[in-house]
């Protein structure tokens, strides 16, 4: 008698031990990959921010010397702005596209919500750098753009301040942003009931009032998710820049690369990554406030 | 209801926008066939002559097999570590689950430069040599979160209670997890595997700073960029986008658009 109730309690004890040691196993893997190679990397990225280098070598010598460098030269400031600056362009523009062409999927061709939806997931996973160079081709003095414009006479000369310019730079990430900010945007639509609208106009407001009232204010986060996702990769990008952004669209991912690759300042380029990531940071922890401060 | 005005101008908007989104594909894709050497309009022919360039290219044919290679690799690696990882995330709701997968979703949320860079010094400190594999080790962070998300996103939608009647009528837990669960959820892992795979094809920022000698295909189209105009690099970059595409439709038909839109 007591041995069955010894075996029982082994069986609960060992299912329970099961269920709480079964999913740290589970875990194991991912955890264990995640810190050898991403953890640890960003922790010696950080360091090396706070090193220095003599002759091209890596010395351990614990300053602030390369923060100061990037904050006081002023190449580097202003690079850094012209980061911001573009960025906060690109996503502002990703976001006036991509709101209202969720908003009509969902509620205007509800018909058709999951073939458009296909499509934008599509364009998300067709082509990275693809998409850019198809912009410097399309964009270019021999593009096809300027060829048109020359063949139908409208132009003498290729408007050549299509590539190489911040606008360049701009249409560049929107066209590959956009599907990007769609899916957090449309999945925050599906918070907003038919009925609330229906309830806010049969109560007097008008179309624009209850979007601001009722519609704007439950796909608050979704919006500032998607803002957040574009400015980040916006501002972290250094092949749009490089390929169609030319001066006016430089910004501070080129400056990262080539102290890294070419001249091998790494502890400046690491303190150049990591004062962009901060000022990102501000911006999204600001703009997240401001926002929430007023769409209600 | 499809009569109001404002559905015409939806459909108007949607349909722009859509061009304005698949523009470079198709701008891409159509002087990969031109017949002359520029790239502007009007098309003077059709011909195949810059795939056949591109694959008499050594580095083309080295480069292919490079990308192939990377990206089995990667989607196999985060299939099975992060489907593993999915089953544990999806059992139990908590504050330690929700920070381990927001853990497991960073490296895809930080801006690639960052990932790469961080990797090219780990690797440059712990002296492991820059190779295929190392390309790989990048490529899987970055496409272990969409094999979390979508996993995760099936196993939410999971019916627990078929499990519990396959226990009732006696199967082990391990039959009932081979019998049961994974041939409903193998659809949703084939198509995240199949998004991974597609994703670390196309990737460049990251494969930038963690190739060795060898590149695949993306690197290959930076390096005909740098040296000026090859038309056979729209062959490449239609063959990319042609696979990349491919791939990913499979894998949304697989898990379903409601499985990465909610």
């Amino acid at each position: 008698m007591a041995n069955v109730e010894l075996d029982a309690a082994a069986v609960v004890l060992s299912r329970r031990a099961r269920e709480r040691w079964f999913p740290a196993l589970q875990l194991a893997p991912v955890a264990a990959f995640l810190t050898i190679f991403f953890v640890i990397p960003l922790g010696i990225f950080l360091v090396y921010s706070f090193w220095i280098t003599r002759r091209y070598e890596l010395v351990a010598d614990w300053t602030v010397a390369s923060y100061s460098e990037a904050l006081h030269e002023p190449a580097y400031r202003r690079l850094l702005w012209n980061t911001l600056l573009v960025a906060a362009i690109a996503s502002a523009c990703t976001l006036a596209i991509a709101y209202p062409f969720a908003y009509a999927i969902h509620f205007r061709l509800r018909r058709y919500r999951e073939p458009l939806l296909f499509l934008v997931l599509l364009a998300l996973f067709s082509g990275y750098l693809v998409k850019i160079y198809a912009w410097k081709t399309i964009l270019g003095n021999r593009g096809f753009i300027n060829e048109a414009l020359l063949r139908l006479g409208l132009i003498d000369d290729p408007l050549s301040f299509l590539l190489y310019s911040r606008p360049a730079a701009v249409v560049t990430f929107v066209n590959f942003l956009v599907p990007l900010a769609v899916l957090p945007i449309y999945a925050s639509l599906q918070n907003v009931a038919d009925e609330q609208v229906e309830a806010a106009r049969d109560l007097g407001a008008r179309g624009l009032a209850a979007f601001r009232r009722i519609t704007l204010p439950l796909t608050r986060d979704g919006l500032l998710v998607a803002f957040a996702f574009t400015f980040i990769i916006a501002a972290g990008d250094y092949v749009t820049p490089q390929l169609v952004g030319g001066t006016s669209g430089a910004m501070i991912g080129k400056a990262v690369v080539s102290t890294f690759g070419v001249t091998f300042n790494w502890p400046l380029g690491s303190a150049l990554a990591f004062l962009t990531l901060l000022a990102v940071v501000l911006v999204l922890v600001g703009t997240r406030k401001l926002v929430t401060r007023t769409v209600r | 209801m499809t009569r109001r005005p404002g559905n015409v101008a939806a459909v108007a908007f949607v349909s722009l926008v859509l061009v304005f989104l698949f523009l470079p594909v198709v701008v891409v894709v159509l002087f990969s066939f031109n017949d002359a050497a520029s790239t502007s309009l009007p098309i003077k022919g059709l011909s195949l002559r810059w795939y056949r360039a591109a694959f008499d290219n050594d580095l083309f044919v080295d480069s292919l097999e490079n990308s192939v290679v990377v990206a089995l690799s990667a989607a196999a690696f985060t299939g099975t570590v992060g489907t593993t990882a999915s089953f544990a995330l999806s059992r139990r709701r908590s504050r330690l689950m929700e920070a381990f997968s927001v853990f497991v979703i960073a490296p895809l949320i930080l801006p690639g430069l960052f990932v790469g860079v961080a990797l090219l010094a780990f690797f440059d400190r712990v002296n492991l040599h820059r190779s295929l594999l190392t390309i790989v080790i990048g490529h899987a962070l970055v496409t272990l979160p969409f094999v979390v998300l979508i996993v995760n996103a099936r196993l939410a939608r999971f019916d627990r209670s078929i499990e519990d009647a396959a226990r009732d009528l006696g199967a082990s837990p391990w039959q009932t997890f081979r019998k049961v669960t994974f041939p409903l959820v193998r659809p949703a892992i084939v198509g995240a595997m199949l998004i991974a795979l597609a994703w670390s094809f196309d990737e460049f920022i990251i494969t930038f700073f963690t190739k060795g000698s060898g590149g695949t295909l993306p690197i290959m189209i930076w390096g005909m960029l740098r040296r000026g105009i090859d038309p056979s690099v729209n062959a490449i970059a239609s063959i990319i986008l042609a696979t990349t595409i491919t791939v990913t439709a499979l894998g949304i038909r697989l898990f379903g658009v409601r499985g990465m839109t909610r």
